[in-house]
């Protein structure tokens, strides 16, 4: 029942992920009105494109190249399958309702599993431990937090989901491309009629989700596995954490994603049974929606008739 | 929009078409379903079907079972056992319980096998009782250790020994050096649940206590939350049935939390996934085995020399296991080629001079004796050490 501190910081690690894949769920739907349910394709994308260059790259390259070329190999990948999901099969279907929609990502986040599954021989990769000073052992080196270890790369993931959450604020917030988003957002109509290419811009928001959602796959697949349905379970937390903090609202999907990772293993911690930190998670989802069911940052919207 | 509309039904169409042609389940049939030369063609030829996981996490166990099947089959095959050519049906099962199912119902039923080798994991073995009870086919999994998967049923055997005398022996050695231990599950797999079970009732007879009881969910990458639990509660082994991917996981990321406590586990750890896949925290750990290739009985040399011949690396468990319940069902075909004869074949085996050891079947279950295996580090790499044999 003590040390608050390691609890603390590991939920905030993971946190960090589900934030990272929220924010993109959280942006599509705030543009088109889709639940993505692909997006957690993309992050899986990611880690095989990550794992990908690992190959490639020549093995003596220093680990402190080799990962952040990883890393952008893996955002490039998951930005080129969301890009390519969306052209293919979301635009085709734009204007026939948001259950058709929903199927239809439904069905590009099967087909990407087992095109995966069918592709790598569904044999879940993981980085070699050896030899000393390669990317696989940098990769397991820790950081003691009080008596207990914990790996060192999953701080990255903190520093890149702060990091990339104020590149993203500043685009979104700051830039014309930003403006569009907000526009097409609003009305996307009227945002046509003003002359803002409605296809570019959502082009580019699932360009950014998938971008953000394939770094998020490399960092977790560079310590744990990469396997072609390492997705499904981020993704389905990373909506819960994208609900949480409101969906469609960026900064709801941040801090719905931290404290999704933060409530899991605070359970943990007060002494819920480790094979159902999820159902705490989960619960308190359920109590948010109860009580505030636009999520936390969310503002409540009225149907128009 | 008339044109519009046409391109969408299109573009479903093709989505269809790609999403069936990818899914991995199709890719059994396009599995070769090898049959071994035939050398005279007066033989009749009776199909034995195979269901293992080929594609998905576990598909490293089931081609490693694949090859000591291969292996006995193509032996039989050219030696010729009592006139007939057995035929290998493969199925690709995914390690999953659904598609088990299915291709136990289209192995003896549309194939009309007169045995079904595998699944080799118990969830799947548990899952094809009742399709094997209705279509009358008997199975022999090579290595599903559930303790239900045999129970009052006629037509479910197994090559391996089952959870209680596997938990039994390893909470035995694991009592030898604490009294203090803790237990690592699996709560989606029945394999592990069952092997938690009989350890914890086996070492708590022997006089142990268990600290903690930890569990995770397949599919799970983090088990800081579980190993912290552990750490804290001062055991000094922790008993992980597992099985890839999740346990090298568990077995590195108990590493990087510090977590001085041995980890040691059942035949699932017998893999090179887990022996060299998990980083060096594995030197030490004890594991239950069904086979020791350094064992010098003349069945075992035979076979370790054959499947090093073919392939390059010793056999393990499940190759051996592969081989064994091959042998068994060859066995039994010595008492006739209907379904039915090799069931009640496969029921009369009794000191069966199997690679696994001498096999005498009853209600199902192969009597024989386990050995425990020390992981230790080799030229270079890890590699599995016999410690002892153990009798049921």
């Amino acid at each position: 029942m003590h040390d608050l501190p390691f609890y603390l910081v590991s939920g905030l690690c993971i946190g960090s992920i589900f934030a990272l894949v929220a924010v993109g769920y959280t942006l599509v739907y705030g543009i088109i009105k889709l639940i993505n349910f692909a997006h957690g394709e993309f992050y899986m994308v990611g880690a095989y494109a990550g794992f990908g260059a690992f190959c490639l790259l020549p093995p003596g390259l220093s680990p402190w190249v080799a990962i952040p070329l990883m890393v952008l190999a893996g955002g490039t990948a998951g930005a080129a399958v969301a890009v390519a999901a969306e052209r293919v099969a979301y635009k085709p279907i734009r204007r026939s309702g948001r259950l058709a929609a929903l199927l239809t990502a439904i069905g590009v986040s099967f087909l990407l599993q087992n095109l995966f599954a069918f592709i790598a021989n569904a044999q879940p990769l993981q980085y070699p431990t050896e030899p000393a000073g390669g990317v696989g052992e940098v990769c397991q080196r820790t950081v003691l937090i009080g008596s207990d270890g914990l790996v060192a790369v999953r701080f990255a993931y903190i520093g890149l989901a702060v990091l990339l959450s104020l590149g993203l604020w500043f685009l979104v917030m700051r830039t014309r491309f930003g403006r569009a988003m907000r526009a097409v957002s609003q009305d996307a109509d009227a945002a046509a009629l003003m002359g803002i290419d409605v296809d570019w811009v959502i082009r580019r928001t699932f360009l950014l989700g998938g971008f953000l959602a394939g770094i998020a796959g490399t960092l977790v697949g560079l310590q744990s596995v990469t396997e072609p349905m390492m997705g499904f379970v981020p993704g389905l937390k990373a909506f819960v954490a994208a609900v949480l903090g409101g969906i469609g609202n960026l900064a709801g999907a941040i801090i719905g994603g931290l404290a999704l990772g933060v409530i899991e293993s605070l359970a943990v911690w007060a002494g819920v049974p480790t094979g159902y930190k999820d159902v705490a998670a989960f619960i308190i989802l359920i109590l948010v929606l109860v009580i505030r069911p636009q999520g936390l940052l969310g503002r409540m919207t009225r149907e128009k008739v | 929009m008339r044109d519009l509309r046409f391109s969408h039904r299109w573009l479903g169409a093709v989505l269809t078409a790609l999403i069936i042609g990818a899914a991995p389940g199709r890719a059994q049939d396009r599995l070769e379903t090898k049959a071994v030369p035939e050398a005279a063609p007066v033989r009749t030829e009776v199909k034995v079907g195979v269901s293992l996981p080929l594609s998905g996490p576990l598909a490293a166990y089931g081609k490693s079972t694949l090859e000591g099947i291969r292996l006995r089959m193509e032996e039989a095959n050219a030696g010729g056992v009592n006139g007939v050519a057995v035929k290998l049906v493969v199925e690709d099962n995914l390690g999953d319980a659904t598609t088990g199912i299915n291709a136990y119902n289209k192995l003896a039923g549309s194939d009309k096998a007169v045995a079904v080798l595998g699944p080799i994991t118990s969830t799947v073995a548990l899952g094809i009782r009742r399709a094997a009870a209705k279509l009358k086919v008997a199975v022999v999994s090579p290595t599903a250790t559930n303790d239900k998967i045999t129970q009052g049923h006629e037509y479910m055997f197994r090559a391996c020994f089952n959870d209680s005398f596997q938990g039994r022996i390893i909470a035995g050695f694991v009592a030898r050096e604490t009294k203090k231990a803790a237990t690592l599950v699996d709560m989606n797999s029945d394999y592990s649940k069952g092997l938690a079970r009989s350890f914890k009732d086996a070492f708590t007879a022997a006089g142990g206590a268990i600290a903690a009881e930890e569990k995770y969910q397949q599919k799970d990458t983090d088990f800081g939350a579980q190993l912290k639990r552990i750490k804290d509660s001062g055991a000094d082994m922790v008993f992980v049935p597992g099985y890839p991917p999740e346990l090298p996981l568990i077995i590195k990321q108990a590493k990087a939390i510090g977590l001085p406590a041995r980890l040691c586990g059942a035949d699932g750890w017998d893999n090179e996934a887990v022996i060299n896949g998990s980083g060096d925290n594995v030197e030490n750990s004890l594991l239950v085995g069904a086979l020791s290739s350094e064992n010098q009985r003349p069945v075992v040399k035979t076979f370790v020399q054959a499947f090093q011949k073919k392939h390059r690396p010793a056999p393990g468990t499940f190759e051996a296991l592969g081989y064994d319940s091959a042998s068994l069902v060859l066995e039994a075909l010595k008492t006739g080629t209907t379904p039915d004869a090799v069931r009640r074949g496969l029921a009369a085996i009794k000191d069966f001079e199997a690679v696994t050891g001498r096999i005498t079947i009853q209600d199902g279950d192969a009597v024989k004796s386990a050995v425990i295996l020390k992981i230790v580090k080799g030229a270079d790499k890890y590699e599995t050490k016999y410690v002892a044999t153990v009798n049921p």
